[in-house]
C-alpha cells in the first residue's frame, strides 16, 4: 500500500507540473522495454514508463536555421519492476546514458513530408544478483554487473501531420537477464544468547534470477509507426516491429498499442494498452509464453533548462 | 534603412521552422517548452518589414507567431495545423 501511495503521489505531482500547457518533447511511444526508433528533436522531457519501470530524461537542442541538432537521453530503471524504483526496496538498478547528434529538415521542399536522422551513442550499465543452486552454498548468490557501449542510427519520416514512420539500426552488447527466471530467496538466521538463554531469528528476502546467464553482441532493428486520425486526435495507434540479430540467431517480434492522447496535444499520451509478441518464431509454443499485454502510463514533464 | 530592436516569438510543436525577415532566415531557439524565440538588438529594416513563414507540425496542434518591434507587437498570427501539418504565409508589416 505504501508503494502504491508513493507511485500515485509521484504521478499526481508530475502531471501537475504543466497540466494546463501544451507540453511535448521526446516521444512516449515505446515498446514494453522502452525501445523506440522514434526521436522527436525538440524540447526536454522527464518520462515515467510504468511498463518498463524506468525514468527517462531527454533533451534536444535545436536551432531552426541549423541543420544539426544535439541531444541526450539518460534513463534509470530497475530490473525488478516499478515499485522498488520509487521506494526503498531491494533494487537491481540499470542506467543508460546516450548522446544524440542529428540532421533535421530532410525533404525541405515538400509540403507533406519531413524527416530527420538521429545518431545515438552511449553507455548501458546495470547490476543484479544471480542465483546458482548447484554452486557451493557460500557462492550461490553472485552479484554481477553489466557494462556496454550502445549505438544506433534512426531515421524518422513524418507524412502529412499525423503519421510518423521511424527506422533504426543499432549495435550493442546485450544480455539475457530479462529471460532468466525470477525467484525470491529467503535466508533465515538464528542467534542464540547463552547468557539469557534466548534465541532470536530473522529472515532476509532478496529477488534474484536463475538460469544460464549470457552476454552477446546484438544488432537490433526497430521499425515504428505512429499515427492518429485527423478527425479524432485523442486516439493514437502505435505499431512496431523488433528484429534482433545475435550470433547465428535472428529473433523478431511485433507489437501494437492503443493510446489515449492528451487534448490538443497528440504527441503526449494519458495512457496506453500495448499488445506484444516478443518472438514470432515461438508463437507455436503457445500464446501464453510469448504474448504480453502491458498497461503503459508514460508521462511527459516538459521543460527547458 | 533603420535599425530596430526586433523580437520573434513562435509557439507550438514543429518539425520544420522557416521564418524569414527581410529575406534573412531567423535562427529561432527553444527558450521555453514549445516556445521559440529570437531577439535582434538592431535589425535593419527598409520600408515595410517583409515576412515569409513555412511551418511543418502536427495535425490538431495550435501555433502562433508574434513579432515585436521596439517592444511593441506589430504582427500576430495563429492557427491550428490541419491534416497536412503544413502552413505557409507572407506579410508586409508596417513598423
Amino acid at each position: 500500500m505504501r508503494h502504491l501511495i508513493t507511485l500515485t503521489l509521484l504521478v499526481i505531482t508530475g502531471t501537475c507540473v504543466r497540466a494546463q500547457e501544451q507540453v511535448t518533447g521526446q516521444s512516449v511511444f515505446e515498446d514494453r522495454t522502452g525501445n523506440s526508433a522514434i526521436f522527436l528533436p525538440s524540447g526536454g522531457t522527464f518520462r515515467l514508463n510504468t511498463a518498463d519501470a524506468s525514468l527517462k530524461f531527454s533533451f534536444a537542442d535545436k536551432v531552426s536555421s541549423r541543420k544539426l541538432f544535439y541531444g541526450l537521453e539518460i534513463s534509470g530503471k530497475t530490473n525488478n519492476g516499478i515499485l522498488p524504483l520509487i521506494s526503498d526496496g531491494d533494487i537491481s538498478p540499470g542506467t543508460r546514458a546516450l548522446g544524440v547528434i542529428g540532421l533535421q529538415e530532410f525533404f525541405s521542399s515538400s509540403n507533406t513530408l519531413d524527416g530527420w536522422l538521429a545518431l545515438k551513442a552511449g553507455y548501458d550499465g546495470s547490476s543484479f544478483k544471480l542465483f546458482n543452486p548447484d554452486a557451493p552454498f557460500s557462492s550461490q548468490i553472485r552479484k554481477a554487473s553489466f557494462n556496454a557501449l550502445v549505438s544506433s542510427l534512426a531515421f524518422n519520416l513524418k507524412i502529412q501531420g499525423n503519421k510518423l514512420i521511424a527506422l533504426s539500426l543499432g549495435y550493442q552488447k546485450a544480455n539475457n537477464y530479462a529471460e532468466l527466471d525470477e525467484i525470491e530467496l529467503t535466508d533465515e538466521k538464528t542467534i542464540n544468547d547463552p547468557a539469557s538463554s534466548t534465541s532470536r531469528s530473522y529472515t532476509k528476502k532478496s529477488k534474484v534470477r536463475t538460469g544460464d546467464y549470457q552476454t552477446f553482441n546484438q544488432v537490433p532493428l526497430n521499425l515504428d509507426f505512429f499515427w492518429y486520425p485527423a478527425s479524432n486526435p485523442r486516439i493514437g495507434l502505435y505499431h512496431y516491429y523488433r528484429g534482433k540479430f545475435k550470433t547465428g540467431q535472428f529473433t523478431n517480434g511485433i507489437g501494437s498499442g492503443l493510446y489515449l492522447l492528451k487534448k490538443d496535444n497528440p504527441l503526449s499520451s494519458v495512457a496506453g494498452l500495448v499488445f506484444e509478441v516478443t518472438d514470432l518464431s515461438r508463437l507455436k509454443e503457445g500464446y501464453g509464453k510469448n504474448f504480453t499485454i502491458s498497461f503503459l502510463v508514460a508521462y511527459n514533464f516538459g521543460f527547458i533548462p | 534603412m533603420e535599425n530596430y530592436k526586433t523580437e520573434v516569438i513562435l509557439t507550438g510543436e514543429f518539425t520544420t521552422i522557416d521564418v524569414f525577415l527581410e529575406g534573412t532566415e531567423v535562427p529561432l531557439s527553444e527558450t521555453e517548452s514549445n516556445t521559440y524565440y529570437k531577439e535582434y538588438p538592431a535589425f535593419a529594416i527598409e520600408g515595410l518589414l517583409d515576412l515569409n513563414v513555412r511551418l511543418k507540425g502536427w495535425t490538431g496542434m495550435s501555433w502562433s507567431l508574434k513579432i515585436k518591434i521596439r517592444d511593441k507587437e506589430v504582427y500576430s498570427r495563429s492557427g491550428v495545423f490541419d491534416i497536412k501539418g503544413f502552413v505557409t504565409f507572407t506579410a508586409s508589416i508596417q513598423v
